[in-house]
C-alpha cells in the first residue's frame, strides 16, 4: 500500500473525485460512512443556470384586495452598460478568483433568481381595431397588465407608487409591478458571465434584484432604496453589489428594517458588524437566506444571523472566504443547509431537529486544511454529501469516522484492498443508489465498483458517467463494466445497471444549488444524472 | 450611431426588389401590404420569427388582422430602421442571454421615431409591438409613455390619458395615507 506510484497514483485517485454523495440513512445511528475520494479541482466553466421554472405571469390582482400583502414587487436594479467610472476591472485579476466569482454567480444567484418581471411572450388582451376614433377613450388603463408594469417600473419609484392612486385598474399595477433602481453609472459594461441575467422577478411575488454599488455617494442612494424597498413591504431581496471585489463596502443599516423579506440573497458585501447593530435587527419572516462572498468580521456574527430568524429554513453560503466559516448550527427551523466553494473551518449540527440535507461542496480555492464537520441532534438528516475524506473530519453523534488509509495516496487501489478494507455497514445495507462520476474505465475504478456492488445487498441502481473520451463507444463501455462487474457469483442481480455518456461540460459543471433547497425532489443529486 | 436614413431606406427597398425571399409580406387588418426584411423580422419580433420558422408565412401577404395599417407602417418603418442602422446590436431576444439592464435606454433615433408619433399612434404601435412580440419596441414605446408620466401629479396624469378615477373619496384617502411616503419629498 506504501508503493508511490507519483503520477499514475494521483490520476487513479483523481479518477474517484466525483463521488457521488452519501445518503445517510434515516436511522441517525449509523456512524460508519463509506469514504469517498480525493477532491479534484472542480472545473470551472461558465455559467448555464437552469432556467427557473416558474413562468407563469401573475393574474391580475383584484383591486378590491387593497393592501392585503402579498405585496408590491420588485426590482431589479441597474442600468444601462457603458459607464466608464465604474469598472476597475481592468486590474490585473487571479483568473481563478474569476472563476470563483463566475461560479458563485452562476450557481446561486442566477440560480435562485425568480423569473423575469415583463414578459416578452404576453398575451395582448385587447386590440383596439382602428386607432383615430378612440382619442378620447383611456388607452393606457387598457393596456395589458404586463405593459403597464413595465411602464410603473420604469418610473423613479415615487412617481411609480403615486400611479396607484389613479384609478382602481393602477393600484393592483403598482403592488405588483417590478420596481427598477435604475441608476446607469452603478453597473459595469454587460461582460457575459457577472451580469444579471434579465430573469428577475417571479410575476406573483415581490422579488427585488438590485444590482448595487456601493461606493461614495451611491451608497447613500442604495440606502435609500433600501428604505423605500422596506417601505414596500418587499418580501425577496437580492442585493448585489458591484463591482463585486469591493467586499469593503458594508450594508447600510437601513437594510435591518427591511421585516417583511422572506428570501434574502447578499453578494459580495461586507456585513456589517453586528454588535453595532439596534437589538430590534432581525428577519423575523426570513425563509431562505443565502450569503455569497459576504465578509464578516467574525463567526459571532454569523451566530448573530442564525439566532434572529425564527423561520429560517434554508441556508446556503456561497464561495465564503472571510472569516474561514465556523458554523454552529442551533436552529429549530433549519431544513437545508448548504455550503459551496467556501473556505469551511468546522460545521457543528449542534442542535437542528428539522434538518434534512447537509450539503458541502468542495472549494477550487487553495486548502485551508482540515474541516471538522460534527453531527449532534439531526435526527431527521436524510441527505450529506459530498463527503471529503482527505479534508473533512466527520463526528456524527459519538463516534468519528475515519478515513485515514484512504487518505494517504494509496498506491494501487484493487480489490483486495478495498476487501481488506472490511464492511461497511452503511454500503452493506442501506445504500441504494451509486453514481459514479467520470468512468474511465481504470482497474481501480472497477475495482470499487465491484466491491460496491457486491457488498451493497439493497443497491438497486447503479449509474456509471463516462468520462469524455475514454471509449470509442458506449457499447465498449457498457461491456467492460457488465463483464467486470456482474461476472462474478456474488454479482447482485437486482441492480439496474445504467452506463452513460457524460454530459457536455457546462452541464457537469453546473450544480445549481437551488436544487438543494428544492424539497420537492427527493435527491437533488440525481438531478446530474441525465434522465 | 448616426446614419444616413435616407440611404439607409434605399438600399433597403433595392434589396427588397431584387431578392424577394430576403423579405416577408404583411398585410394590415385594412387590407394593406407592407414588405419588411425577413432577416429584421425574425430578428426583432418574436411572432414572425416563428412564423418564419415554422413556415406559416403566406407569400401574397401575411394577415395581420389585428394591426391596422398606420401602426403597420411604423412596424415595418422601424424595423428597416432598426435593421440599417444598428446592425451589430445584440438585441436578439433570447430566452438564455443575460442582460445587464432590465431595460434597455432607446437610442437617439428610436425617440425620435416615437416622439413624431401621435398619441393614438403611439397606443396603437404599443398594442402592435406586443401582438407581435417586439421586446425592443415595446422598451421603446414604454419608455415613451413613462416619460410622458414621470415627474407629473396624479391629476395632470388623468388628463393626459383620459384616465377615469374611480375610487371613492375614503378609498382615496386610505391610499394616498399608505402611499404617504410617495407624496412627500426627501
Amino acid at each position: 500500500m506504501a508503493d508511490r506510484g507519483g503520477e499514475a497514483n494521483q490520476h487513479a485517485l483523481d479518477t474517484w473525485s466525483h463521488q457521488p454523495p452519501i445518503t445517510i440513512p434515516r436511522v441517525a445511528s449509523s456512524h460508519s460512512v463509506p469514504q469517498t475520494k480525493n477532491p479534484r479541482r472542480l472545473t470551472l466553466t461558465p455559467p448555464i443556470p437552469a432556467p427557473a421554472s416558474v413562468t407563469t405571469m401573475a393574474g391580475q390582482v383584484s383591486s378590491t384586495t387593497r393592501f392585503s400583502r402579498p405585496r408590491p414587487s420588485a426590482a431589479l436594479a441597474s442600468t444601462s452598460s457603458s459607464s466608464p467610472a465604474t469598472t476597475p476591472t481592468d486590474r490585473v485579476r487571479d483568473p481563478q478568483f474569476d472563476a470563483l466569482i463566475t461560479r458563485v454567480l452562476s450557481t446561486s444567484i442566477h440560480g435562485a433568481l425568480p423569473s423575469p418581471p415583463v414578459s416578452i411572450h404576453a398575451r395582448l388582451h385587447t386590440l383596439s381595431s382602428s386607432s383615430s376614433s378612440f382619442s378620447s377613450s383611456d388607452r393606457l388603463s387598457n393596456l395589458p397588465d404586463a405593459l403597464l408594469r413595465n411602464i410603473v417600473s420604469r418610473l423613479p419609484i415615487k412617481d411609480g407608487a403615486r400611479t396607484a392612486i389613479l384609478s382602481r385598474r393602477w393600484l393592483p399595477i403598482w403592488l405588483t409591478a417590478p420596481l427598477v433602481l435604475y441608476d446607469p453609472p452603478l453597473l459595469p459594461g454587460p461582460t457575459t458571465s457577472d451580469s444579471i441575467p434579465r430573469q428577475v422577478k417571479r410575476a406573483d411575488s415581490d422579488a427585488v434584484v438590485a444590482a448595487v454599488n456601493m461606493d461614495g455617494d451611491h451608497r447613500t442612494r442604495v440606502a435609500r432604496w433600501l428604505h423605500h424597498l422596506a417601505v414596500k413591504g418587499v418580501e425577496e431581496l437580492f442585493l448585489i453589489n458591484r463591482p463585486p471585489l469591493h467586499l469593503e463596502r458594508s450594508l447600510p443599516a437601513t437594510f435591518f428594517s427591511m421585516a417583511s423579506l422572506t428570501r434574502l440573497y447578499l453578494c459580495f458585501l461586507r456585513f456589517p458588524a453586528t454588535a453595532s447593530l439596534p437589538r430590534g435587527a432581525a428577519f423575523p419572516s426570513l425563509r431562505e437566506l443565502g450569503l455569497c462572498s459576504v465578509a464578516m468580521e467574525g463567526n459571532g456574527d454569523v451566530d448573530f444571523i442564525l439566532a434572529r430568524k425564527p423561520v429560517l429554513e434554508m441556508l446556503c453560503f456561497v464561495g465564503h472566504m472571510l472569516p474561514l466559516l465556523r458554523l454552529r448550527l442551533v436552529s429549530r427551523s433549519l431544513r437545508c443547509v448548504q455550503i459551496h466553494y467556501s473556505k469551511v473551518k468546522s460545521i457543528a449540527v449542534v442542535d437542528a431537529p428539522c434538518l434534512v440535507r447537509l450539503i458541502v461542496m468542495n472549494t477550487p480555492l487553495e486548502p485551508v486544511g482540515e474541516c471538522r464537520i460534527s453531527i449532534g441532534n439531526a435526527p431527521s438528516l436524510q441527505l450529506f454529501g459530498y463527503f471529503d475524506p482527505v479534508r473533512h473530519f466527520l463526528r456524527v453523534g459519538d463516534s468519528d469516522v475515519k478515513s485515514k488509509k484512504v487518505n494517504e495516496p494509496a498506491g494501487k487501489l484493487n480489490f483486495k484492498f478495498w476487501q481488506e478494507a472490511g464492511a461497511i455497514e452503511c454500503i452493506e445495507s442501506h445504500v441504494k443508489l451509486l453514481v459514479f462520476h467520470d468512468f474511465r474505465g481504470e482497474n481501480s475504478e472497477l475495482a470499487f465498483l465491484k466491491f460496491f456492488v457486491e457488498s451493497a445487498r439493497v443497491l438497486e441502481k447503479l449509474v456509471i458517467v463516462c468520462s469524455n473520451g475514454c471509449f470509442s463507444s458506449m457499447d465498449e463501455a457498457n461491456s467492460r463494466v457488465k463483464k467486470t462487474l456482474f461476472a462474478g457469483k456474488k454479482g447482485n442481480e437486482r441492480c439496474a445497471l445504467l452506463v452513460l455518456e457524460a454530459p457536455p461540460k457546462e452541464e457537469t459543471a453546473s450544480w445549481a444549488y437551488n436544487r438543494g433547497f428544492d424539497f420537492s425532489t427527493v435527491d437533488p443529486f440525481t438531478y446530474i444524472v441525465p434522465a | 450611431m448616426e446614419v444616413d436614413k435616407g440611404k439607409g431606406e434605399a438600399e433597403e427597398t433595392r434589396k427588397v426588389a431584387e431578392a424577394d425571399r430576403d423579405t416577408v409580406t404583411l398585410k394590415s387588418s385594412d387590407g394593406k401590404l407592407f414588405e419588411v426584411s425577413k432577416e429584421a423580422a425574425a430578428r426583432l419580433s418574436t411572432v414572425l420569427a416563428g412564423m418564419i420558422a415554422g413556415g406559416s408565412i403566406d407569400d401574397n401577404g401575411t394577415d395581420l388582422k389585428q394591426i391596422g395599417s398606420e401602426a403597420l407602417e411604423n412596424v415595418v418603418d422601424y424595423c428597416n430602421k432598426h435593421a440599417n442602422s444598428i446592425p451589430s446590436a445584440a438585441l436578439i431576444s433570447s430566452s438564455i442571454s443575460f442582460n445587464t439592464a432590465p431595460f434597455k435606454e432607446p437610442e437617439e433615433w428610436e425617440r425620435k421615431f416615437v416622439d413624431r408619433l401621435s398619441h393614438d399612434a403611439l397606443f396603437d404601435l404599443v398594442e402592435a409591438a406586443n401582438f407581435l412580440g417586439m421586446e425592443r419596441l415595446l422598451d421603446v414605446t414604454c419608455h415613451k409613455i413613462s416619460e410622458m408620466m414621470k415627474g407629473k401629479s396624479p391629476d395632470q396624469i388623468r388628463e393626459v390619458f383620459n384616465i377615469k378615477n374611480d375610487y371613492t373619496k375614503e378609498e382615496l384617502e386610505e391610499i394616498r395615507q399608505e402611499l404617504a411616503w410617495a407624496f412627500y419629498d426627501d
